[in-house]
């Protein structure tokens, strides 16, 4: 049998000793990764966590929207003693001109976060930018940059329903979840906005993706205003805003596609201290000796949730709807083992997840992401952890005999590609003209592998290996390389990954089985996006903030209620969610 | 114009890649453009300089460290930043007792400021550079960025040795700098190359593609 954990080094994490994880080699599969679930330190949960203890309240300070519900509104919000703005272009679009693509050119609505409130020659100047995206040009004033398009039939099913005084049908709103779908969400300086090294500095953004985050939380906010507003203009006197279960429950659309998967591979160090603190926040919690009451009780509400969660989860790509009947399955048979077999007074947690260790990846992780709810004060921590300025390094000190020794340690995997065939190395990534779409092609059918981004990490392993064989064991990697030049990248890497092991993928991410899905599914989790629904093996649906509190109950709701929506489920469904 | 530091580091780099720059190499030489360009340097001038003389088959210089007395001096005829400028810093932070590289002929003195700068900073390093050329040492990096400018205006015959203990870094933070449109436009000129053309094929096997997204 495996063990469960595995010493890594003697390394520390947020000023702790590292205690034994689960093994890189098991962790760090595509097929595993695309398994993961939303959690506590996911991006999102750390930031309504804050402003929640904030109690952060929000205004509207411009709303200029016609009877159509075009124009714009502008919402603000304090964050850690800094006022952030959502500047929303709402504009008629035509059917033919919606799509989720990134090729796409006008939306439905545009969005920036402005650091501040925005003056009226801020909103004026920046309506022919925003309005434009990529194609407008911005100043450091401008955090992030966002678009979204209606989700037209539940947003005109909604206004219907609240302007004729109704709540919108249950069906319809479990159906889709969510009134506007984001597109793209740019932060870090692009097309001339804030540097994230700018963001950093200022608190309450400092952590990973959450100037991002926000953005998003505050177009929830524009969402259900919007489809509040429009139901006025309709039914005046008669309309009814939504039901606070229903607000909640609406979250923002996103649909993603290949940009978001190479940044996994080109930010290795990034990448390890995301998996690092969320692997280390499981190990502190299967590593509890002996449990209160309410940690078991809400352990088992917490997969009773989960139950119902994916009962409500369906989608029509076969491969993850067939996932989801296992799951779905096995969590049936979990819950009436634990009923059958209450979990032990000793290292309950350890028990219940090796109750799972047969079971599907799914499963597993979504273990995962229910054990970390259960101990905040061991986990919340982590979460200053998952930002990091580190970039990977050359050590050029190092011998050639450590560096065979690091190289034989962390990339074993690549032993079991077999190179001899074509489906080795049968894809590539680029970045289209079109664009700058990042795309995935077939390297022996399609032009362009010339211009292949980095991400044959196996195959420049398998170049590097008998070159080393030649070298002399004794001399530094500076030595070596003012003979072999061309292998820099790849040491580089070898010796950053030594470093920050999570960072690196144990697959093949150029051969023929590689489902970039995977990717997506992993980093959207750590945003904490739910309901994920594949598209295609190349780009996915999700939900992002469904069942989280909205704007005006994070100031009126105690912190951990405003914290407890893991697993979002419709409030007609049978639920101990709060 | 105004650029941010992430906008130019991205399209130093892809124009280093599409002159012929390994991935490495058009980090780092990225890097050292942007810090430039903070520190209130012409970065991305100097690049497109260097760029204009690129070529993509260029191989590094055989370079061999010897043995002198008690130091090992890397003899480098003509120094270009991004090749043998790239390996000579490596080689000068590997630590060696005695190291030294000496310099007959320099190319493109700012960028190899600026990657000295950037290998400073990354690895709290100090680099101390004589020259015939001037009668004062330069400490890189130092307490301010004059050393820069310095080392800017030396074309040879320059020594380099790792500094004693950590080096005194100077911050520049990351932030907009002014790039002429001439010279970002042929920037971004020079960065089309690494996107690959459009193809109806490609088109219909982006990601959504087909789908209809009005629902």
């Amino acid at each position: 049998m495996t063990p469960l954990l595995e010493q890594q080094t003697d390394r520390y994490v947020c000023g702790a000793s590292l205690p034994p994880l689960r093994p890189v080699d098991r962790v760090m599969r595509l097929s595993r990764m695309g398994a993961f679930f939303p959690h506590r330190l996911s991006f999102m949960r750390v930031l309504l966590r804050r402003l929640a203890k904030q109690k952060a309240v929000m205004q509207m300070p411009v709303c200029e929207l016609d009877e159509n519900g075009f124009g714009h509104i502008v919402l603000s919000l304090p964050l850690s003693g800094r006022i952030y703005s959502l500047i929303a272009y709402s504009r008629h679009l035509e059917d033919s001109a919606r799509t989720d693509r990134v090729i796409a050119t006008q939306w439905d609505a545009s969005f920036c976060l402005f650091d501040g409130v925005p003056e009226p020659a801020d909103i004026k100047r920046l309506a022919d930018e925003v309005t434009r995206q990529e194609a407008g040009r911005y100043d450091n004033r401008v955090l992030t940059l966002s678009r979204a398009n209606k989700s037209v039939r539940l947003f005109q099913h909604i206004i219907e329903a609240l302007a004729s005084g109704c709540q919108p049908d249950k069906e319809q709103l479990v159906a889709t979840g969510y009134l506007m779908r984001t597109t793209a969400v740019y932060g870090n300086g692009k097309f001339g906005i804030a540097d994230r090294d700018q963001l950093v500095k200022y608190d309450g953004l400092e952590g990973a993706f959450q100037a991002e985050m926000l953005t998003v939380f505050l177009i929830r906010e524009f969402t259900l205003f919007l489809a509040e507003y429009c139901a006025i203009q309709k039914g005046g006197s008669i309309a009814v805003p939504l039901s606070r279960e229903n607000r909640r429950y609406l979250g923002v659309g996103n649909s993603t596609g290949l940009g978001m998967a190479p940044f996994l591979v080109t930010h290795p160090c990034l990448l390890n201290s995301w998996i690092m603190a969320r692997e280390v926040a499981f190990t502190r919690v299967i590593q509890c000796q002996k449990a209160r009451p309410d940690q078991i009780q809400r352990a088992e509400d917490l997969l009773a949730r989960a139950r119902l969660h994916c009962l409500d989860w369906q989608v029509e790509d076969a491969i993850q709807m067939q996932r989801i009947h296992i799951l779905r399955g096995e969590l049936e048979r979990l819950i009436a083992d634990i009923s059958a077999r209450p979990l032990p007074e000793t290292a309950p947690f350890a028990d219940l997840y090796q109750r799972a260790e047969n079971a599907s990846e799914e499963l597993q992780e979504l273990l995962v992401s229910v054990l970390i709810e259960l101990m905040p004060e061991e986990v919340d921590v982590l979460a200053d952890c998952m930002a990091t300025d580190a970039l990977p390094r050359l050590v050029p000190q190092m011998k050639i005999s450590e560096l065979k020794s690091l190289m034989a340690e962390h990339y074993h995997w690549v032993e079991d590609i077999d190179f001899g065939q074509p489906a080795a190395d049968a894809q590539f990534w680029y970045v289209s003209a079109a664009k700058l779409e990042p795309r995935l092609g077939l390297r022996h059918s399609e032009p362009g592998a010339e211009l292949e981004m980095p991400f044959n990490i196996a195959g420049y392993i398998r170049a590097l290996k008998p070159v080393l064989e030649q070298a002399d064991e004794d001399e530094s990697v500076a030595s070596f390389l003012l003979r072999a030049p061309q292998h820099r990248n790849i040491i580089r890497r070898i010796q950053t990954i030594a470093k920050f092991p999570y960072g690196e993928i144990h697959d093949n991410l150029v051969g023929q089985d590689c489902r970039p899905i995977d990717l997506l599914r992993c980093k959207l989790s750590f945003f904490g996006a739910s309901k994920f629904d594949p598209k295609s093996d190349k780009w996915t649906r999700i939900t992002l903030y469904q069942g989280a509190p909205t704007a005006n109950e994070l100031a009126t709701n105690p912190p951990e209620i405003s914290d407890d929506w893991l697993f979002p489920l419709h409030p007609d469904s049978a639920s101990p969610q709060s | 114009m105004q650029l941010s530091a992430n906008e130019i580091y991205q399209t130093a780099r892809k124009a280093c890649l599409a002159s012929g720059y390994r991935h490495d190499r058009a980090e780092d030489i990225a890097y050292a453009v942007s810090w430039l360009q903070s520190a209130g340097f012409d970065g991305c001038n100097a690049l497109l300089d260097m760029l204009a003389e690129a070529k993509k088959d260029y191989l590094l210089a055989d370079l061999r460290p010897e043995r002198v007395g008690e130091n090992i001096i890397l003899d480098i005829g003509y120094l270009q930043p991004a090749f043998e400028g790239i390996a000579a810093i490596d080689w000068l932070l590997a630590g060696d007792k005695g190291a030294e590289i000496k310099i007959g002929r320099l190319s493109h003195p700012l960028i190899f400021a600026g990657l000295l700068w950037w290998a400073g900073h990354i690895y709290q390093q100090a680099f101390i550079l004589t020259s015939k050329d001037t009668q004062e040492t330069i400490h890189l990096p130092y307490s301010d960025i004059g050393a820069v400018s310095a080392l800017s205006c030396l074309t040879g015959q320059i020594s380099i040795r790792p500094g004693d203990g950590q080096a005194s870094v100077f911050s520049v933070p990351a932030g907009h700098s002014g790039v002429t449109e001439k010279v970002w436009d042929r920037l971004l000129e020079l960065a089309a190359h690494t996107y690959v053309p459009e193809s109806e094929a490609s088109r219909l096997s982006g990601a959504g593609a087909g789908l209809v997204d009005n629902d």
